[in-house]
Order: structure tokens, then C-alpha cells, then sequence
């Protein structure tokens, strides 16, 4: 391939919205959780952490899409607690539970431990686990299928 | 849209090595760390584990000596689970037999069929593999379990969602789903089954079996009791299908609709006394525990380290009981045991290793009188340590 031809093709790739498209699942490694917060500082987001292997998990997907709709001033960042090798069967169960929705994050790796332990060194891996951070990163830890009336009033208190 | 079109096209030669760059390494996995292993009746030691995408089994002379280059059980086109307590599992049966069971994920998420593969002649040759249970909808058949029993015959158990799937055709609820097994009299060439165990299992952690005297086999599992306790059942599985004394057998109260993907191990010591460690959190205390199981009470609980342990396993033998856990402080995990001389009375706690990258599930086992952990690390492979009493 010409070089003529690779800048032809780089500089349509970045003019392209058609490439643009964000990928499917991006790393969320332990660095992840100190980065979110800085790029949230001032504001309310919540941290959602799911498995392939947590049936609970797949039914409160339709319920993160909505609070999202709804409340769209507070990030939602759904992050898969398989390493990114297992990219096929994430993706398949967002097909599946979540089509057509963006900005998913898998674990970067099998150093399952010292993630975890980033996010918090008291999560002992079970799924569904949500932190809740409010506008000055004071958190609240869920584990377990969500009480829906509690989340939603949560949302409607941050966004106020 | 078109200028992205164009650019698609010009691209596509270029598009086309990356991806094969992607997918080659999607194809080829590292060397996966959910491992099991056994051993067999001359001290060799059996660890399966998935390499390449496929389940390979590989053989050790014991403590400080290599391991054999890895043998494929599966097929290359067969989907493999094989993290955590969803890893592959072996059996060891009389001298010559070797079991294998994995969970092959069918297309759907969270369904799944129960494979098993068998070597005859002492792990010279394996067949193909097999789907050990009748049902074959596209549900959730998980979690495989593999032991053998004392009279020889090979128990299969796994979680099974028929029931729940049932229940929601009629619109009806139904908590968690259910432990099923297989049960084989002729050194696996074929399995009667498909036996239920009980309905309302946690769906998302191993299934601990250990073999009676009386041929049955003592089955250990995190159940769902009411309204959503998700502490642990026993009961005896027979070889003809009966299940028999399903009763609580833990009580650390831990309500939750969660996946916690931390199964249980359950061992007796020579007096045939029950040992099992565990993972709950109650309100009170969260970790991994160790205690017996008695008559359906648990006596001299205590919980593991520091209060990070996790993913125990326990072996026995005469009055000796040891266990073993993982243990990570930001930094690094530090593999841990505790042995008893008095079966569970008295306690000494050490470190036996650590590693600063990440690992596997450790697993005890026995080697004649002497009990060793095998532990699958990203830094230094299968390894193998043993425990001086």
C-alpha cells in the first residue's frame, strides 16, 4: 500500500463518523476508579460491576438503561468483572441484555484481586456491586440484586 | 456517511491484518488460570486446565518435577468455561481411570451443557468427549462436579435451571435454581440420570462432593433458603437417584440476590467427622470460614486470616485436617494454610508462598501421608508446595 494511500485512508478514518463508533468493551483496569472520579470531580456517577455468571446481574440491565434515560446528567459505568480475553461471552450477553448501548467496560485482565481492590478492598467479588458516589465522592456500596425505590430515589436527590 | 464508507473501503486491506492481529490473540488465550488436579493411586499427579482455548490435561511425578506437555481433551471449534469455580475438574477412580468434566457455554448467555472425558488406561488414551446429562434444552446445565464414589461408580453433579425455566412458563417464582446429577456404573462409558437433588440452589458457585463409606456421596452447596439466604445445604446423594437428609448445614444468614462465584469444599476426617470451608456475609462478619458440620449444626467455626481470605479448600486424613486459602493485601497474595493434629480442636496458621501477579484457586491434595497444595500462579505456572504437619 502507497504511503499516498495510508494518509488518504488516515485522514478519511478521522473525518469518518462511520469509524468513529465507540468500541464495543473498553479496559477497566486499577487505575480505572481513581481516573472516573477525576473525571466526575463535582459530579454524582455510579459504579456497576456485573458477571457473565450472575443471572441477577442480566435483569437489571433494562433498569441501568432507564435510570440513564431518565436521570442523563449521571454517568452510569456498567463494568464486567470478566477479563477483556473473555470479550465473546460479555458481548454476547450485552447483545442479548443490553443491545445497542455504548461505553460497556470488561476487567483489563485476570488480576481479578487487584482490581477489585482499587475499587474497594472490601468487595469480595460478588456481583451485582454498585457504588453509588454522590457529587463529593462520598459513596454508598450495594451488593446484591437493587431495591429499585431506593436507587430511584437516589438518582432524584443527585439531581437536584 | 459516505466520506466513512470510502474510507471503509480504502481501508479495508489495512482493517483486515488488525483484525487478524485481534483475533489471533483472542484465538490463542493465555494460559488459563481455573485449573483442578488429582491423584492417582501410584502418586501421579492430574491437573487439567485450558490452554489455547482447549481443556488439556497434563501430569506431574510430584512436588519440585515438571509437568508433562499438555494433552487436548476438547475439540478446537468447543467453547470452554473456565474461571473460577467454573473451572475444569478430574477425578481419580481405582488405579486406570481419570475423569474430566468442563462446561461447555452454549449460544445463549448463562446456558451450558456438562462434558466429560475418561482415560481407561491410566491417562495413555481419552475418549471423546460426552453431554453427561439427558436434558439437552438450551439452559443452564453449570458448574460441573466430578468425584467417584467408594464402590467405583463416577457422580457427575452440576446446577440446572429446567425447574426455574419451568416456573417462569407458568408464571410462576422461583428462587435461585437446582441441583441435578448423573451417577455412572461403568467407569463412565455411559450415566444414568438426570437425578434431582433439590430445587432453590445458588446458580453461580461449585458443588462440593465427598464419598461416603456406604457407597453414596455427601453433596455440599450454597442454597437459596427463604426468603433469600444464601448459606450452604447437605445432603447424601445415593447411586440409585435417592437423595436423602437435605438439611441446612450453615448459618451465617446471608441475604443477598447475588452471585458470590465462591463454592464451598466439604472432607472427613478418619472418624468421619464433617470439615467444610466456606464463604458468607453476614451482617456481622463477611470471609471465608471453616467449621464441622454436624447434625446439622456447625461446630468450632472460625474464620479464615486476616479477614481477606478467600476461594478455601480443605483435605483430611486420620486425625489431620488442612486448609489452605489465598490472601491478598493491594499488593501481593499470599497463599495460607492452617493444620490441625486433633481434627479441628487446635490450630497452627503459615504462609506457604505468595506471588505478586495473578492466581488461580488453590486445591490440597493428598499424596500418601503427605498433603501438598497445587496452586495455578501467571508467574511460575502449576505449582506445587508441600505442607510439612
Amino acid at each position: 500500500m502507497s504511503v499516498l494511500r495510508r494518509l488518504l485512508c488516515l485522514s478519511l478514518l478521522l473525518l469518518s463518523p462511520f469509524v468513529q463508533a465507540e468500541p464495543r468493551l473498553t479496559p477497566f483496569d486499577a487505575g480505572s476508579p481513581a481516573a472516573l472520579r477525576q473525571a466526575n470531580a463535582g459530579h454524582a456517577f455510579v459504579l456497576v460491576f456485573w458477571s457473565v455468571h450472575c443471572a441477577p446481574c442480566f435483569a437489571e440491565m433494562a433498569q441501568w438503561r432507564a435510570y440513564r434515560k431518565q436521570f442523563p446528567g449521571i454517568p452510569i459505568v456498567q463494568v464486567a468483572t470478566e477479563s477483556l480475553d473473555e470479550s465473546a461471552a460479555i458481548v454476547n450477553v450485552l447483545d442479548r441484555y443490553d443491545a445497542g448501548t455504548t461505553g460497556h467496560r470488561a476487567f483489563a485482565d485476570d488480576y481479578a484481586e487487584k482490581i477489585r481492590y482499587a475499587v474497594d478492598p472490601a468487595w469480595r467479588g460478588e456481583t451485582p456491586k454498585v457504588y453509588f458516589y454522590d457529587r463529593e465522592h462520598k459513596r454508598i456500596a450495594r451488593s446484591g440484586a437493587l431495591d429499585p425505590d431506593w436507587a430511584r430515589r437516589w438518582f432524584e436527590q443527585q439531581s437536584r | 456517511m459516505r466520506s466513512g464508507l470510502v474510507a471503509a473501503l480504502l481501508c479495508a486491506s489495512i482493517a483486515t491484518a488488525q483484525d487478524h492481529a485481534a483475533h489471533g490473540a483472542a484465538k490463542t488465550p493465555r494460559f488459563a488460570l481455573g485449573s483442578s488436579a488429582a491423584v492417582d493411586g501410584s502418586g501421579t499427579i492430574w491437573a487439567v486446565h485450558l490452554d489455547g482455548g482447549r481443556v488439556v490435561v497434563r501430569q506431574s511425578a510430584g512436588v519440585g518435577q515438571l509437568w508433562s506437555a499438555p494433552v487436548p481433551l476438547s475439540a478446537p471449534e468447543e467453547r470452554i468455561e473456565a474461571d473460577g469455580d467454573a473451572r475444569p475438574k478430574i477425578a481419580v477412580g481405582g488405579v486406570n481411570e481419570l475423569y474430566v468434566t468442563w462446561t461447555h457455554p452454549l449460544a445463549k448467555p448463562y446456558t451450558g451443557e456438562i462434558r466429560f472425558v475418561r482415560s481407561v488406561d491410566g491417562g495413555r488414551t481419552f475418549s471423546a468427549p460426552m453431554t453427561v446429562h439427558r436434558d439437552r434444552q438450551e439452559i443452564t446445565h453449570r458448574f460441573d462436579s466430578v468425584a467417584v464414589s467408594q464402590r467405583g461408580q463416577v457422580f457427575v453433579a452440576w446446577i440446572d435451571r429446567r425447574d426455574a425455566v419451568l416456573a417462569k412458563e407458568r408464571g410462576a417464582d422461583y428462587r435461585g435454581a437446582a441441583v441435578y446429577y448423573a451417577v455412572s456404573d461403568d467407569r463412565g462409558a455411559s450415566f444414568r440420570g438426570d437425578f434431582k437433588v433439590g430445587d432453590h440452589s445458588c446458580e453461580c458457585c461449585r458443588i462440593a462432593m465427598r464419598p461416603r463409606s456406604d457407597g453414596g456421596m455427601d453433596a455440599l452447596w450454597r442454597h437459596v433458603f427463604e426468603p433469600n439466604v444464601r448459606d450452604h445445604a447437605l445432603a447424601v446423594l445415593e447411586p440409585d437417584g435417592a437423595v436423602t437428609d437435605l438439611h441446612r448445614a450453615t448459618f451465617d444468614d446471608w441475604r443477598i440476590d447475588a452471585c458470590p462465584h465462591h463454592g464451598p469444599s466439604l472432607v472427613a476426617d478418619g472418624a468421619g467427622t464433617l470439615h467444610s470451608v466456606w464463604f458468607a456475609q453476614s451482617s456481622d462478619d463477611a470471609g471465608a470460614f471453616y467449621g464441622r458440620l454436624i447434625d446439622g449444626k456447625v461446630e468450632g467455626q472460625r474464620k479464615l486470616g486476616g479477614g481477606a481470605a478467600e476461594h478455601p479448600d480443605i483435605a483430611a486424613a486420620g486425625n489431620s485436617v488442612v486448609v489452605v486459602w489465598k490472601e491478598f493485601d493491594g499488593n501481593v497474595t499470599r497463599l495460607r494454610a492452617m493444620t490441625s493434629d486433633d481434627r479441628g480442636a487446635h490450630w497452627s496458621e503459615r504462609e506457604l508462598g505468595s506471588t505478586t501477579d495473578a492466581s488461580g484457586q488453590p486445591q490440597l491434595l493428598q499424596i500418601g501421608e503427605r498433603f501438598v497444595v497445587f496452586w495455578n500462579t501467571r508467574a511460575d505456572g502449576l505449582t506445587l508446595t508441600g505442607i510439612s504437619r
